[in-house]
């Protein structure tokens, strides 16, 4: 992007923030994911070695949020955690006036029911955790009104419901709850969007005409200042950080954090679920976390867990040994773990056990012994003898090399 | 599985080729003069200031050949086969790396890798067919000869190439080099690549 356009989109109060770290994309270019880019319904969003990037245009709809499994994105003007506060907020005035139990929870888009107790602006916005917060809270059901989508210009991101809905219904059935809880109906189109509630923002806190321009301008040197450096042409090279730095430092998936609290917080509501939680399985596509194993052909290269986006795969070093450890609860399915595998040790079983969502123990999946390589002087498990797998074989394969040039000779 | 004995599947491999642009630098050794002097590995080492344990081009010693009946004339000798990166058609270090830190540039099809991307994974010294890539202890990164693309790029020639007391390392263009060598060495025909086309295609050319 270019400064001017810059400063016109965050001017234009742009509010999705993208985190690389978390990027499936961003860590390695053997990822295909391209959820965000597939679902965006303004067409903004481009992925690459970079991750995704939020071009001019962008209408702040947050499908995105939901798109990425793993939490990549987020608003900051309307979050995940504020709107399952809202949710919650809405569900105990209404239990104020009718008694305790909500019969039932309507969620609608800028498009539908004005009348609905949530309005996002697009119904792929939802969340499975802001699902779990309606039952939290209080609600005996959840009716999703939707209207005609495919007569919205965001039609693109519609999809995307269908598979929130139906995570959302596995865990249900983990939980002990009805299917028929959540369901989807029908309602009018509204061409006119119902904007009102787009950025979350009551009467209360609209701004004066004076702080509004005093923010824009505030915002425009802010944005001006930060491009310097590109009018420079020069790029502060001191001061990037490698990549290997950059992914040294886990970043944390805030919409998986959100989920689980929202499930123990079922959980610990309703305390005959606690032993008896159902056992869901299902096909390892359809699955927020992957149940894994790491083989014996694992070389000890730690690039499983150097890669993972959320750290759910981790190295230990220590005690002479060669560790990795895997918790479930952080796990998005993502799969970046086993297609870098150079060996293919990691593999991903067909079905998941979805109730391992909510292990939080981290479990030793994989332990060796090291060695350290006499030529080399790098540790190593495996191997017959005191040379490491790599030595041996990068001698191996010069000898053979170098023979292909003395064929009939040698 | 490819024939690379390592872990890189042909698909993959298929993919990084697509990047090779119309230009291929690279060097031409002709095994028949080195004597095994090792000069180019240090001029290498200084120039591009290596630590100890990792040398871009290394010196192989091999002998060839049969020590037959003493009454006859012995059929052996001794070659010194220099190995520096051979900057691959279809390079396998690139298509393994997992990060995407290996890159083969279009303009002149030299293979570097990007030390800011690099993890120190190593699974470049897996995949390369003649295991050149090397890891730099220090600063934990992977390291492997870059052609001296700091010197080509101004004009100059390789180091190792310009200080080959025996003459015997070119540097160029591969047609180039193709045509010069059939011009000087017309009367010897071997002209060998380490590896197959159809594996890496390495572009560096023995002559013997």
């Amino acid at each position: 992007m270019g400064i001017g356009e810059k400063i016109v989109d965050t001017l234009i109060n742009h509010h999705i923030e993208f985190e690389a770290r978390l990027c499936s994309r961003f860590r390695t270019p053997k990822s295909g994911c391209s959820a965000c880019a597939d679902l965006c319904p303004a067409g903004v969003i481009q992925v690459s070695d970079k991750g995704a990037e939020i071009e001019v245009g962008c209408t702040d709809c947050g499908v995105c949020i939901s798109a990425c499994p793993n939490g990549a994105f987020k608003s900051s003007e309307r979050s995940d955690g504020k709107i399952v506060n809202e949710i919650q907020r809405t569900i105990q005035r209404v239990k104020g006036s009718e008694g305790q139990r909500v019969k039932s929870f309507s969620i609608s888009c800028e498009h539908g029911n004005a009348e609905a107790g949530l309005i996002l602006p697009c119904l792929s916005r939802l969340t499975e955790a802001m699902l779990m917060e309606m039952v939290k809270s209080g609600a005996s059901s959840v009716e999703i009104l939707q209207p005609t989508c495919e007569w919205c210009p965001d039609r693109k991101a519609a999809r995307h419901l269908n598979s929130v809905v139906q995570q959302a219904l596995y865990i249900y059935e983990m939980l002990g709850i009805e299917k028929d809880s959540i369901s989807v109906t029908s309602t009018k189109f509204n061409e006119e969007k119902n904007s009102q509630t787009s950025l979350g923002k009551t009467e209360s806190e609209s701004i004066s005409r004076r702080a509004f321009l005093t923010g824009f301008r505030n915002k425009a040197v802010e944005v001006a200042a930060a491009s310097i450096p590109l009018i420079d042409g020069k790029d502060n090279g001191n001061n990037k950080e490698t990549f290997r730095e950059v992914i040294q430092k886990t970043a944390e998936n805030a919409k998986r954090m959100l989920l689980l609290d929202e499930l123990k917080g079922v959980i610990s509501a309703t305390p005959e679920l606690h032993s008896s939680l159902r056992k869901v399985e299902i096909l390892s596509d359809d699955s927020p976390v992957a149940e894994l194993e790491v083989n014996s052909r694992c070389t000890g290269c730690g690039v499983c867990a150097a890669l993972c986006p959320t750290g759910s795969i981790t190295q230990q070093n220590a005690g002479g040994k060669f560790a990795l450890s895997y918790k479930p609860a952080l796990c998005t399915n993502c799969k970046v773990c086993a297609a870098v595998c150079m060996t293919g040790a990691i593999e991903i079983k067909d079905k998941a056990s979805l109730n391992i969502l909510l292990e939080e123990r981290d479990i030793k999946i994989f332990e060796a012994d090291r060695k350290k390589c006499a030529v080399c002087k790098i540790d190593f498990i495996g191997g017959a003898g005191e040379i490491c797998p790599l030595c041996v074989n990068i001698h191996e394969k010069q000898m053979s090399a170098i023979k292909t040039l003395f064929k009939k000779e040698v | 599985m490819s024939e690379l004995g390592a872990f890189v599947p042909d698909e993959v491999l298929e993919a990084s080729f697509k990047k090779q642009g119309p230009k291929q630098y690279t060097l031409w050794v002709d095994l028949e003069y080195c004597v095994g002097c090792h000069a180019c590995t240090m001029a290498c080492k200084a120039e591009n200031n290596t630590p100890v344990g990792v040398d871009y081009n290394r010196v192989i010693e091999i002998e060839v050949g049969e020590f037959k009946d003493p009454k006859e004339k012995p059929d052996i000798r001794t070659y010194f086969v220099a190995m520096p990166c051979m900057h691959c058609g279809k390079p396998a270090c690139m298509a393994a790396c997992p990060v995407g830190a290996i890159t083969k540039r279009k303009e002149d099809g030299i293979v570097l890798i990007n030390k800011d991307k690099c993890i120190g994974c190593r699974y470049c010294a897996w995949a390369c067919p003649y295991g050149h890539p090397q890891f730099n202890a220090e600063a934990k990164v992977m390291e492997k000869c870059t052609l001296c693309v700091h010197r080509v790029t101004k004009g100059l020639k390789p180091a190792c190439v310009d200080t080959c007391i025996a003459k015997t390392r070119f540097f160029g263009e591969i047609d180039d080099l193709t045509k010069l060598i059939r011009e000087k060495r017309a009367e010897r025909v071997s002209l060998g690549f380490i590896g197959a086309k159809s594996t890496t295609d390495p572009s560096v050319v023995y002559t013997k």
